[in-house]
């Protein structure tokens, strides 16, 4: 998609992802308030997840990013752990997964910033879409 | 196995938080002071997670308010991650 038709912060969190951590984030598809983020490298951790441990997966970036928070993730495949057990928040084949569904994405994880397992940091700009990569990594971890 | 490991030479503690390092002459420390050091100014909804080695898997997380000891085997390397989460 036309990256210039996002808003300038979401344009920004691109350029920093590309800039610090990963080479080849994208914007793949605007459904409503969200911005498909595609993240090609997301660290799985070895100790609880099967190879490969590192996987591209989608971020659902509300487009008021920073001044609203994501909400839920797209994997092409299902995040199943080493030993079997079922992963909150799954939901296969969502609606959710729709925008990204001719490319690939098929499992919907409805995953909040903050809830049950506490208050998520506050988001104070575009950079902090470093810290939500460490939020999909750590709540993988948690998974 | 020995799970408790010795202060450094000079009697202090040496950790790192991501690449930052730290002295402590403490053993208990507060993480929300070794965020601060790192120039993380809690609470804001960041953890701290002590790490198995460098860059490595997390072994324990802390809130800010929890006390880490730094005597534990385990405690040399942490990272400052976002906390929080849920469901929906």
């Amino acid at each position: 998609m036309d990256e210039s038709t996002l808003p300038e912060p979401i344009q920004r969190a691109l350029f920093v992802l590309r800039a610090s951590i990963m080479p080849e984030p994208r914007a793949d598809a605007v459904h409503d308030n969200w911005v498909y983020l595609w993240l090609p490298r997301v660290h799985v951790e070895e100790a609880k997840f099967p190879p490969p441990n590192e996987r591209g997966l989608w971020v659902r970036i509300p487009m008021q990013f920073p001044f609203a928070q994501p909400h839920g993730i797209v994997t092409k495949e299902p995040l199943v752990p080493t030993d079997g057990h079922a992963v909150k928040g799954h939901n296969a084949g969502h609606e959710m997964c729709n925008p990204v569904g001719p490319i690939g994405g098929g499992h919907y994880y409805s995953w909040t910033w903050s809830g049950e397992l506490g208050q998520g940091p506050a988001l104070r700009s575009a950079d902090d879409i470093l810290e939500v990569v460490n939020w999909v990594e750590r709540r993988i971890r948690l998974a | 196995m020995n799970p408790m490991i010795d202060k450094e030479e000079n009697g202090h503690h040496i950790i790192f938080v991501g690449e930052i390092k730290e002295e402590w002459e403490e053993d208990l420390v507060l993480a929300a002071d070794i965020m601060a050091k790192a120039g993380r100014s809690p609470p804001d909804g960041s953890i701290l997670e002590a790490l198995d080695r460098k860059g490595g898997s997390a072994v324990m997380e802390f809130q800010p308010q929890d006390k880490v000891d730094l005597i534990v085997k385990d405690r040399k390397f942490f990272r400052i991650t976002p906390g929080g989460g849920g469901f929906s």
